[in-house]
C-alpha cells in the first residue's frame, strides 16, 4: 500500500515536471496524464467465502505505443503498471498510469491492466454477495492531446459494466440487471449469489488510451534550445526518481 | 370491390386524357402531423431498437444528442478533406445557390464530350470551370419556341449545372486536433482546371434540397441510397459484408449486419463524405474522418449562433459575441448519443488500421454509423410544415383548400383554385403526391392511405387516415399509391407499358445517354432500378434481387396491370393461355387485401415458365422504364431551390412549366407519357395560376433561416479568384491550384435572418 503512494507520489511529481517543461511554456506540445484508482470491497462478510484478488499488467499483445516518423516525445507507462502483485487484497487501492508528452509528430498509445478476483464458497449453503467496484479515474490534457480511461467489468464471457471516462465525462453502464450504479457514478456494486462450493472469477480491465498530435506550429529557435534544456533535466529527474525507488 | 372499379376508371381516364378524369387523384395536403416513417431492423440478424422510444438496449440512446451531433456534423467543414461540409452545398433552402465554377462537364454520362466543357448559351465564350453563371444561359437545353418542341432544338448541352466540391488528391493522413485540411497528394485536376492550374471539382448533378429529404424511401437522383441503411455505405443489404462493430465482451467486439429499413438518408450520408468530386481525398475512409473528428470541438472555427436551436446550448457565443466552435467534442456527444456496445470497446485490434498502420479503435471503426444515424436524426427535423399549403383553412369533407382568412384578395384565391385545378388537370399530382408533393414518399403515403383507426394528420388533426387521406374518392390510387409499401408499379411510356419504380420518373429533361439515372448499376454491378429486380422475381431468378422490398411487390396495386385472368391474349399483358398465377402463391401467401384493382382480374403475374417464355416470344411484357429516371422531387419550397432538374438545366419555375408545356425536351423510349398529355402551351393564364400555387408550397420559416432551418456559419467555396478564363495559381493547399473566393453564410439563431433567402434567378449575373 505505501509502495504505492510512492509510486502514485512519484508519478504526479514527474507529470508536473513534464507539464512545466512542455505544457506550460511551448506553444507547439501536448501532454497528458491519467490514471485510475480501483479498489474492490464486500458489502457484507458472507460465511466461508474466499475471495483472492490480483493485478497484473495485461499481455503485451494488449498494449501499443504508436508514433509516426519523426515524432518528438515520450508516453510513459506508469513503473507500478509493469509489477505484478498477486494478492491485492480486499479495500486495497491500486493505481494505473500513463502519462506523455510530446512537441512533434503524433503519438497513440493503449496500456492496459487486468485485475482479477477469484470467488469461492466454501460453505454448505448458498451465499449473497455484493461486489463493489470503486474507481477514480482521471486525465489531464495539455495541449491537442486525448485520453480515456475505461473499466470493464466482466465475469469472462459477459460483460457486466464498463465505465468511459474522456475529457470530463463519465459514462457508466451497466449490462446486468444486477449491477448498482452509485448515485455519482463513483461506483458499482454487483449483487449475485454464490452456490454452495461454487467458485466465479470476475476480471475488471483498466485501459488508457491517449492520442498526442501537437499542431505543427513552428518554434522560433530560442523556444526549441529552451525546451531542449528542460527536457534534459527531465531526464535527469526521471533518472534520480528511478534510482530512489531502487534505494 | 366497388371503389376499385372505380378507381381503375379513373386510371384508365387519366390515361387516356379523358375530361371526366381530371379533378382526381391526390391533392397538395398538409404535411403538419404526419409520421416520420419508421425506423427498425436488424443488428446481427436479430430484430434490434432504433431509438430508446422503442424498446431496451436500443442503438440511439438519446435522440437530442444525436440530433445536436448530426446538425454539427452536417454543417461542420472539418468533415470534408478540404473545407467541405454537407452544408457547403445545401445552404440554401437545403439545396445550393452558388453561380460560379458550378459547372461538370457531364460525367454521368457516356457522350463523346462527358468529360469536357461546352460553351453554353449567352455567348460562344461561356462555360467551363470557375464560370459565372448568367440569366441568359437557362435553360440550358432550348428551343426556339419554347412552348413548343416542334420549333427545333436552339441550343443542347451535357454540361451539368451542379456544385463545386474538393479538389481532391490522393489522401494519406488526418490531423487529429486541428486543422481543416487532410493531408493528401494534390495536383491540378486533368478535367477542372484553367491553364493547368486545378479548380474545385464539380458534382455531375444538381444537389437537391435536403429539406423534407427523411420522407424520400431511397435518396439520391439515382436512388442509389438504399433504403436499407447497412451502418457503412450506401448500398443497404446489397453489400453482404457490410457490417457494425458490437462489444460482445471487453475483450471482444464482432462485425455484426446492420439493416435498418426507412433509414435512406443515413444511407445517403455514407456518399458525399467519401465522394472525391463533394469532399473528399481518394482513399479516405469512414474511420479516417472520425480520427479525424473525434477529439475535436465541433464547428471547431465556425461561429455558432446562441440562439440556434439546437446547438445554442452548447455554442460558446452571447449575445453580441458569436464563437466557434461548441462546448464539447464529437466523441463527448457520440457518448450521450449512441449505445456503448457501439464505441466503449477499450483496445484496438480488430479494426483495422490506418495508411500510417496506426490501428482504428471502436469508435473510429463505426464512425460511420454514427455519422449515418445523426446526419438522418438531424435531417429528419428538417421538415417544413408551415407553408401557405399547410396552414390553409381546408373543407371539412373533401379536405380541399379555401386560401380563406389568410390575406388574400379573391383574384389571388380564384387564382390558386386554378392552380390547383391546372395541376390537377395536367397531372402534376399523379408524380408529385400526397403532402411531401412526391410519390418517392413511399412509406408515408402508404402510411396515411392506410385505414387506420382514430388516426389523423394535418393542422387540427382534421384529416383521417385512410383512403381518401390524400385527395377524395381515394385520389392516391390513381398515382400507384396503396396502404401496401410497393415499390415497383406499371405505367405507360413513350415505348409501351412498362414497369416502373414507383417514385421516379423520366420526364425527358436531357438525352438519356448524358445520364442514365436510375438505369446505373450499383458498385458491384446490380441495377439501381426495382423494377429490373422485379423482373427477375417473375423469371424466378430469386437470387438476383438485392433489395427485399421488390420481394412484396403488389401487382394488384399496379397501375397498369401486368397479367389478367381473361382467356384472350395480349401483346403487352400476360393472361390465361400465357400461364399466369395468383401475386403471392409463390409464397403461399396471397397479396389480395387492401388491392387498388380487381385481384381475381389483375391480381396475377406470370408463371415463372411464362414470364421466361416472353423473354423471347413477347419481351413487352417484360420491359422496364429506367433509364434516365430520377427521383421525383417534392415541390416543397421548389420556389427557392432553383436550378431545377436533375442537371440543373433550369433557372426558374416559368423555364419549368414552359418544360412541361412543351412535353419534355426529349423523347426516348422510357419518357412517361404523363408528360405528353399535358395541355399548357397555349394556356399563360394556368401556367401563371400554376406558378401562383407552387409558390404556396414555401414555408417561411425557410425563407427566413427560422428553426429548425437555422445553421451555425459556413464559409462555402465560392470559385476561384478570376473568371473561366483566367485563374490564379497559388492556393494554400498547393501552388498547382487556383485561389478561391468564399461566400461566408452567417450563423443564424432559432429566430432566423432579418432578409429572405432569394429565389435562384437573383442570384445570377444580368444576361
Amino acid at each position: 500500500m505505501k509502495k504505492n503512494s510512492n509510486n502514485h507520489a512519484r508519478l504526479i511529481g514527474l507529470a508536473a515536471l513534464i507539464w512545466l517543461a512542455v505544457g506550460g511554456h511551448a506553444q507547439a506540445s501536448s501532454s497528458f496524464n491519467s490514471q485510475a484508482t480501483i479498489s474492490f470491497s464486500l458489502g457484507s462478510a458472507a460465511n466461508a467465502v474466499t475471495v483472492a484478488s490480483a493485478y497484473a499488467p495485461a499481455d503485451p499483445g494488449y498494449s501499443y505505443i504508436f508514433q509516426a516518423p519523426g515524432s518528438i516525445g515520450e508516453i510513459l507507462p506508469a513503473p507500478d503498471n509493469a509489477i505484478a502483485i498477486p494478492a491485492l487484497g480486499l479495500d486495497a487501492a491500486h493505481t494505473f498510469a500513463v502519462s506523455g508528452y510530446a512537441t512533434a509528430g503524433s503519438f497513440s498509445s493503449q496500456h492496459i491492466g487486468w485485475y482479477q478476483l477469484d470467488f469461492l464458497n466454501q460453505s454448505s449453503q448458498d451465499q449473497q454477495v455484493a461486489l463493489t467496484l470503486s474507481y477514480t479515474m482521471q486525465t489531464l490534457i495539455q495541449g491537442e492531446a486525448d485520453s480515456d480511461v475505461v473499466i470493464d467489468f466482466s465475469d469472462g464471457d459477459t460483460l457486466l459494466a464498463n465505465a468511459f471516462f474522456n475529457n470530463s465525462l463519465l459514462n457508466v453502464e451497466a449490462y446486468d440487471p444486477a449491477i448498482a450504479i452509485a448515485s455519482d457514478k463513483s461506483a458499482i456494486t454487483y449483487n449475485f449469489v454464490l452456490a454452495q462450493g461454487e467458485a466465479r472469477t470476475f476480471y475488471t480491465d483498466v485501459t488508457i488510451n491517449a492520442a498526442l498530435q501537437p499542431a505543427p506550429v513552428p518554434l522560433p529557435a530560442a523556444a526549441w534550445s529552451f525546451l531542449i534544456g528542460l527536457m534534459g533535466l527531465l531526464g535527469v529527474k526521471k533518472r534520480k526518481s528511478a534510482n530512489s525507488a531502487l534505494a | 370491390m366497388r371503389m376499385m372499379m372505380k378507381i381503375g376508371w379513373i386510371v384508365a381516364g387519366c390515361l387516356l386524357g379523358l375530361p371526366w378524369a381530371v379533378a382526381h387523384g391526390p391533392q397538395p395536403m398538409p404535411l403538419q402531423n404526419v409520421p416520420i416513417p419508421h425506423v427498425a431492423g436488424t443488428l446481427g440478424d436479430v430484430p434490434v431498437n432504433f431509438l430508446a422510444t422503442d424498446g431496451s438496449d436500443p442503438i440511439v440512446i438519446d435522440k437530442q444528442k444525436a440530433i445536436a451531433l448530426g446538425k454539427a456534423l452536417f454543417w461542420d467543414v472539418n468533415v470534408g478533406s478540404d473545407g467541405m461540409a454537407c452544408g457547403s452545398c445545401h445552404f440554401h433552402a437545403g439545396a445550393d445557390n452558388r453561380v460560379k465554377n458550378q459547372i461538370n462537364p457531364g460525367l454521368k454520362g457516356s457522350t463523346a464530350t462527358a468529360e469536357s466543357f461546352e460553351r453554353l448559351p449567352s455567348s460562344v465564350d461561356s462555360g467551363g470551370p470557375n464560370y459565372t453563371l448568367k440569366a441568359s444561359d437557362f435553360p440550358t437545353f432550348r428551343f426556339n419556341d419554347p412552348l413548343n418542341k416542334a420549333s427545333g432544338v436552339a441550343f443542347s448541352t451535357d454540361d451539368v449545372v451542379s456544385s463545386a466540391g474538393t479538389f481532391s488528391g490522393d489522401f494519406s493522413g488526418v490531423s487529429k486536433f486541428s486543422g481543416e485540411q487532410d493531408q493528401c497528394a494534390r495536383s491540378a485536376d486533368p478535367i477542372f482546371h484553367i491553364d493547368g492550374t486545378g479548380t474545385r471539382r464539380v458534382e455531375p448533378r444538381n444537389a437537391p434540397t435536403v429539406v423534407n429529404s427523411i420522407f424520400n424511401y431511397r435518396n439520391f437522383w439515382d436512388g442509389r441510397a438504399n433504403n436499407i441503411y447497412n451502418g457503412s455505405n450506401p448500398w443497404g443489404a446489397r453489400d453482404a459484408d457490410a457490417g457494425v462493430w458490437v462489444k460482445i465482451g471487453s475483450r471482444t467486439a464482432a462485425k455484426k449486419k446492420l439493416r435498418l429499413e426507412n433509414a435512406a438518408l443515413a444511407s445517403l450520408a455514407m456518399g458525399p463524405a467519401l465522394s472525391d468530386l463533394e469532399m473528399s481525398c481518394r482513399s479516405r475512409q469512414w474511420p479516417d474522418i472520425g480520427r479525424k473528428l473525434l477529439s475535436r470541438q465541433p464547428l471547431q472555427n465556425q461561429r455558432v449562433h446562441h440562439q440556434d436551436s439546437v446547438l445554442g446550448a452548447l455554442s460558446f457565443s452571447t449575445q453580441g459575441n458569436l464563437k466557434p466552435g461548441l462546448n464539447t467534442t464529437y466523441k463527448n456527444l457520440i457518448m450521450g448519443a449512441f449505445n456503448p456496445k457501439f464505441w466503449s470497446f477499450s483496445s484496438t485490434g480488430p479494426f483495422g488500421t490506418a495508411l500510417d498502420h496506426e490501428p482504428y479503435n471502436q469508435m473510429e471503426a463505426n464512425f460511420s454509423m454514427f455519422f449515418g444515424i445523426a446526419l438522418q436524426l438531424y435531417q429528419g427535423t428538417l421538415v417544413s410544415d408551415q407553408a401557405p399549403i399547410d396552414l390553409t383553412p381546408r373543407d371539412p369533407i373533401t379536405h380541399m383548400p379555401t386560401w380563406e382568412g389568410m390575406g388574400k384578395s379573391a383574384a389571388e384565391i380564384t387564382s390558386l383554385n386554378n392552380g390547383l385545378a391546372t395541376f390537377t388537370n395536367n397531372h402534376c399530382n399523379l408524380c408529385h403526391s400526397g403532402p411531401v408533393l412526391t410519390t418517392a414518399a413511399i412509406a408515408l403515403n402508404s402510411a396515411l392511405v392506410t385505414e387506420t383507426p382514430n388516426a389523423f394528420y394535418g393542422p387540427d388533426l382534421a384529416i383521417p387516415f385512410g383512403p381518401d387521406a390524400l385527395g377524395p374518392d381515394a385520389g392516391a390510387y390513381a398515382s400507384g399509391i396503396s396502404p401496401h409499401v410497393s415499390v415497383v408499379t406499371r405505367n405507360t411510356t413513350v415505348g409501351g407499358i412498362k414497369l416502373m419504380d414507383l417514385g421516379f420518373a423520366n420526364t425527358g429533361v436531357a438525352d438519356p445517354v448524358a445520364d442514365p439515372g436510375l438505369g446505373g448499376l450499383d458498385d458491384f454491378g446490380n441495377p439501381l432500378s426495382y423494377s429490373d429486380q422485379y423482373v427477375q422475381y417473375l423469371l424466378g431468378n430469386y437470387s438476383n434481387i438485392k433489395d427485399t422490398a421488390v420481394k412484396t411487390v403488389r401487382s394488384c396495386d399496379f397501375l397498369v396491370e401486368i397479367a389478367k385472368n381473361v382467356t384472350t391474349t395480349n401483346l403487352v399483358i400476360f393472361t390465361a393461355p400465357n400461364g399466369i398465377q395468383p401475386d403471392g402463391s409463390r409464397e403461399n401467401v396471397l397479396r389480395d387485401q387492401d388491392c387498388i384493382n380487381d385481384f381475381a382480374l389483375k391480381g396475377n403475374i406470370p408463371t415463372i415458365a411464362a414470364a421466361n417464355d416472353a423473354l423471347s416470344s413477347a419481351p413487352l411484357k417484360l420491359g422496364v422504364a429506367k433509364t434516365a429516371a430520377f427521383k421525383i422531387p417534392s415541390l416543397r419550397n421548389i420556389e427557392l431551390t432553383g436550378p431545377y432538374m436533375h442537371n440543373g438545366s433550369m433557372a426558374t419555375l416559368e423555364q419549368v412549366i414552359e418544360f412541361y408545356a412543351r412535353k419534355g425536351n426529349n423523347d426516348n423510349v422510357d419518357r412517361h407519357t404523363l408528360v405528353s398529355n399535358i395541355a399548357l402551351a397555349n394556356a399563360p393564364e394556368q401556367r401563371a395560376d400554376l406558378i401562383a400555387l407552387l409558390k404556396t408550397f414555401t414555408d417561411e420559416r425557410v425563407r427566413y433561416e427560422k428553426a429548425p432551418f437555422d445553421h451555425p456559419e459556413i464559409k462555402v467555396p465560392n470559385g476561384h479568384a478570376g473568371d473561366h478564363l483566367q485563374v490564379t495559381a497559388g492556393h494554400p493547399l498547393n501552388a498547382e491550384l487556383a485561389r478561391e473566393d468564399f461566400l461566408l453564410i452567417p450563423a443564424v439563431g432559432a429566430n432566423g435572418a432579418q432578409s429572405p433567402i432569394l429565389p435562384f434567378e437573383n442570384y445570377l449575373q444580368a444576361p
